[in-house]
């Protein structure tokens, strides 16, 4: 392994890890959208593929951790050809360790896939499939500048669930001018198709997103707090209900089937990020790529990583951020987990704050541990800023 | 110097009309400042004027030009500093009277040229930005006759490109009487600005009118008879400069051991302390604040950092007064006095910015004259020390007459405003053919809201504003208060008239409802006069705040996100279980439309 002085962090790959490939094309932008991502096809598509692949050479080198997660996210990775996906993972296979029973996940687009492709990319791999379907009704995909209809979707399910048994997918509520009854229907029509695993969150509108000017040009009419948090607490009794159970603020699963990739994220633990705007943790520091696809491209032509930023974090941030990122899961913190990351107490650092959120009915306080009530759940940022 | 190589003059102007801009030019011109030193707004010392673009704090520099020592005298621009500005106005000959060509003659364009008359100034008037395309130099030459100023004696000049400088350079010279020369009468010098340093104590800025004063010398205060032993005389260059005598006709500076500028309060006069002058020169006044408003740190534990910090701001700025004041809903604070809205905005932005803290000001007010129905007089400043309803016998509050300045088109929307103001009509007059100067009694408490702004909007921005103080009168006025969450807060208290009581209730409750942000429980804001509720609205609770979507790795975002919605509610002010955000107390300045 060799490792300048400028890239010692990397030596804090010390666990397993999930590595996530960004895969920045999009056939169109969706308006709500605020991801890095370019027009597909793409005059740089070919380099692009060559630079990820030298990007993952680059790294091998220096890490020395075992994959437990692979993740392909984007923009939109299935305008990736199976046969792209398949030499990827092939490179990763050749030069990094991989865990067994290694989770292999791919977001998709019901546009960009049909029966075969969907064959294909399980037979380069792939073992997760997850489907950004949004909605089935058509007039609000519409809104959401999506480019599949209600009926493309349910097609697409049937033949993701025929070819996979671990998939997931993405469902937007509180879009504009959406009533309760259309969500209701929304999530009558996702159970029909009894899916291992849901992920469900509302509209976040984005500065610098087309729906966001539509708003603020009054051509769309946000929908109000208080319907936004009804059909929140809809979601999750009716999921409940099928058996989805919630195990965080926007994700339910059957028994075994949660995101292991995504659970990374919530422990606090590393992974590594590649292709342009990519971000990563080793643990103690977070850094990030170039978000221009030329950048990155010419970073990697010169053999060098294509970090823009590295972030090392104190320890007052890192215990902050496990914090936070743990109590969006419904298990919660468990406080030995917490001392012994940072080798401290932690009623000793937030037994102040702990306290008085238990006190405000966000927090529920059981033995060595602490969860966000139902209250807390909606609303949670009250719970995450009292520990910044 | 002989007195006649010296002439004594100042800049005066309406706001944004190149003041400070033509002070630059005859700074450069007569290589008073080094071109590698110059930078704009010379002479305005404070990041906040350069920014703000405005004076607050006057100025002097000698400029020499041939064989002439020519003192400026820089001066406030603001109505809220006319009495600085009527002293500085006081240590001159002459003013250059700037009007900006496109613009034309302002309100107080007008009331700077009474003000001069009053002084007995020769009025040079420079007509400035010719270079604009939109420049109408013979307009304004058309207006300064109906003003009654001779327009042949106007000079065209640009400021910004240096034309004219000469030429004003010379009629400096020229028109400028030469001050009268009194060597042998005991000294009297007129104090026109002052500031604090740390090191030396009161700098005093004089005109020295009778006799000389030089370093050793016993001088006394005649507002207080004070007595000091003066360390140091100097002249402006624009760096200070210390020479041996000052002498009847210059400008110049004092340093005494004075140790706080009360004791050498603007528009006073030094005199020798063994041979005293019989009388001091005319035109003293203690300057009164006009407007009081609280002031609390966000943070209760920051009172004495804002009292150390008021007491600094304080030594450089008489006019600026405070004493401790303790609010139910605020904690401990201060009651601040103030000249006006502008050296209010400017003590609370230094008070932030040059102390880093974080405060609180509540709504301005009006100092009220109430006689109690046993006859003992009080005279209120604060809303919430009003006395009970069935107490009063009478209020009298402040007027003014406020001179509005607009092209005739907007005549209508003026008066209109004026009229829902409380306004009473008192004169109209035209300018030129199409501008008018509007004149309106109102009182002091509508012109310290929005109505400046309410103004200009209705004017396209046309509009300009002058007032003075012309006594009290009785008024019909109430105190309206505010509960939020069913709490009296103090802090929101303020006093209206009884006529339109009922509908500044209401829109100051809806006002709020917008700025406080929703708790976790129902806030309700009722507006009350005595025990009769007139406004309530509700505060729906906070049903939902949670970032839903995490996940993809950029968490330092969303480290953000959650920091700045934190530092958000830090910035507010707890009072009882409710976080009122700073602005919401000065809410009944937006009294919605009138």
């Amino acid at each position: 392994m060799s490792i300048n002085n400028e890239l010692k962090f990397l030596n804090e790959f010390d666990e397993e890890f999930g590595i996530y490939l960004h895969i920045p094309f999009c056939i169109e932008k969706c308006s709500y959208c605020d991801f890095y991502s370019l027009e597909y096809p793409h005059k740089m598509f070919r380099e692009y593929l060559n630079s990820l692949k030298n990007e993952i050479k680059l790294y091998s080198s220096k890490i020395d951790a075992k994959v437990k997660t692979i993740y392909f996210g984007g923009g939109t990775p299935s305008v990736l050809d199976p046969v792209n996906v398949k030499e990827i993972l092939e490179i990763i296979s050749d030069n990094f360790f991989i865990k067994e029973n290694v989770e292999i996940s791919f977001e998709a687009n019901p546009n960009s896939l049909n029966l075969k492709k969907i064959k294909d990319y399980k037979q380069a791999g792939i073992n997760r499939m997850s489907v950004g379907i949004q909605s089935f009704h058509d007039e609000e995909l519409e809104k959401l500048g999506r480019l599949h209809n209600s009926n493309k979707a349910k097609k697409i399910l049937k033949n993701v669930a025929q070819v996979f048994s671990n998939y997931n997918f993405d469902l937007i509520f509180a879009i504009p001018e959406q009533s309760f009854e259309k969500w209701k229907d929304n999530i009558k029509t996702a159970l029909k198709f009894n899916p291992p695993h849901l992920s469900i969150y509302n509209l976040q509108v984005e500065k610098d997103t087309l729906i966001y000017k539509q708003i603020n040009n009054n051509n769309l009419v946000p929908v109000s707090q208080e319907l936004d948090a009804k059909m929140y607490k809809c979601t999750i009794q009716k999921l409940s209900e099928a058996n989805l159970k919630q195990y965080e603020i926007s994700n339910f699963s059957r028994k075994g089937y949660s995101s292991k990739h995504n659970l990374i994220y919530w422990k606090y633990q590393p992974y590594l990020g590649l292709g342009p705007s990519a971000h990563s943790f080793s643990s103690k520091t977070r850094f990030s790529n170039y978000i221009s696809l030329k950048k990155y491209i010419d970073s990697l032509n010169q053999k060098k990583l294509p970090l823009k930023k590295v972030n090392n974090l104190t320890k007052k941030e890192r215990m902050a951020e496990k914090i936070f990122l743990g109590l969006r899961l419904m298990d919660g913190i468990d406080f030995d987990d917490f001392n012994n990351a940072f080798n401290e107490n932690i009623t000793n650092i937030y037994g102040k704050e702990i306290n008085k959120l238990v006190e405000k009915g966000l927090l529920i306080k059981k033995d060595n541990n602490i969860k966000l009530s139902s209250k807390g759940k909606f609303l949670g940022n009250q719970v995450f800023m009292e520990f910044l | 110097m002989e007195s006649k190589y010296i002439r004594n003059f100042c800049i005066i102007a309406h706001v944004d009309h190149g003041k400070s801009t033509l002070a630059d030019r005859l700074l450069e011109y007569t290589d008073t400042v080094a071109d590698r030193e110059m930078q704009d707004q010379v002479l305005d010392k404070m990041d906040l004027e350069r920014e703000r673009g405005i004076t607050i704090k006057a100025q002097a520099v000698r400029l020499s030009y041939d064989d002439y020592e020519l003192n400026l005298i820089d001066t406030p621009g603001h109505v809220d500093f006319s009495y600085e500005v009527s002293r500085s106005l006081a240590a001159c000959e002459s003013a250059l009277l700037v009007i900006d060509a496109a613009q034309g003659v302002e309100a107080q364009t007008v009331a700077n040229i009474y003000l001069a008359l009053e002084h007995d100034l020769e009025i040079i008037p420079i007509i400035n930005k010719i270079d604009l395309p939109s420049a109408k130099p013979d307009w304004v030459k058309e207006q300064l006759l109906e003003v009654g100023i001779d327009p042949e004696e106007a000079i065209l000049a640009s400021a910004k490109e240096g034309t004219g400088v000469e030429e004003i350079l010379e009629a400096i010279v020229d028109r400028t009487p030469v001050p009268p020369a009194n060597y042998d009468q005991p000294l009297r010098a007129l104090v026109f600005d002052s500031l604090y340093n740390s090191y030396q104590g009161v700098i005093a800025y004089v005109r020295v009118v009778d006799g000389s004063i030089k370093k050793g010398q016993k001088i006394k205060m005649m507002a207080n008879d004070y007595v000091y032993e003066v360390d140091e005389v100097g002249i402006f260059n624009p760096e200070m400069i210390e020479i041996n005598s000052l002498d009847s006709g210059e400008v110049g500076y004092i340093i005494a051991g004075i140790k706080d500028v009360k004791n050498c309060r603007v528009g006073d006069t030094v005199t020798l302390a063994n041979h005293p002058a019989s009388e001091p020169l005319p035109g003293y006044k203690k300057v009164k604040p006009m407007v009081y408003s609280g002031l609390y740190p966000t943070d209760n534990s920051d009172y004495e950092v804002l009292k150390e910090a008021m007491e600094k701001l304080q030594l450089n700025d008489a006019s600026f007064t405070f004493e401790p004041e303790t609010s139910e809903a605020l904690g401990f604070g201060f009651r601040c006095g103030f000249l006006g809205l502008l050296h209010m905005e400017i003590i609370q932005e230094r008070l932030e910015r040059e102390f880093d803290l974080n405060i609180v000001v509540t709504a301005p007010s009006v100092v009220y004259h109430i006689t109690k129905e046993n006859g003992k007089e009080l005279e209120i400043e604060n809303p919430a020390e009003f006395p009970e309803k069935n107490e009063i016998n009478e209020i009298q509050e402040p007027f003014v007459e406020a001179d509005i300045h607009l092209p005739e088109d907007y005549i209508g929307q003026a008066m209109k405003l004026c009229e829902n103001n409380r306004g009473i009509f008192s004169d109209m007059q035209y300018i030129d053919k199409s501008r008018v100067s509007l004149k309106y009694e109102m009182p002091l408490s509508e012109i310290i809201t929005d109505f400046f702004n309410k103004l200009k909007s209705k004017t396209r921005g046309y509009a300009t504003l002058d007032y003075e103080p012309i006594g009290y009168r009785v008024a019909e006025l109430v105190k309206l208060d505010i509960l939020v969450n069913k709490e009296p807060v103090d802090a929101l208290s303020t006093i209206v008239h009884r006529d339109n009581a009922e509908p500044k209730g209401r829109a100051l409750a809806r006002k709020l409802k917008e700025l406080i942000p929703r708790h976790m429980f129902k806030v309700p804001v009722q507006a009350a006069i005595g025990n009769n509720i007139v406004a309530r609205v509700t505060i729906p609770a906070q049903r939902k705040d949670v970032l839903q979507k995490c996940y993809g790795g950029d968490v330092s975002r969303k480290r953000k996100l959650l920091e700045k919605q934190k530092e958000g509610k830090k910035r507010m002010k707890q009072v009882g279980s409710v976080d009122i955000p700073q602005d919401a107390f000065m809410a009944i300045l937006e009294r919605g439309e009138d």
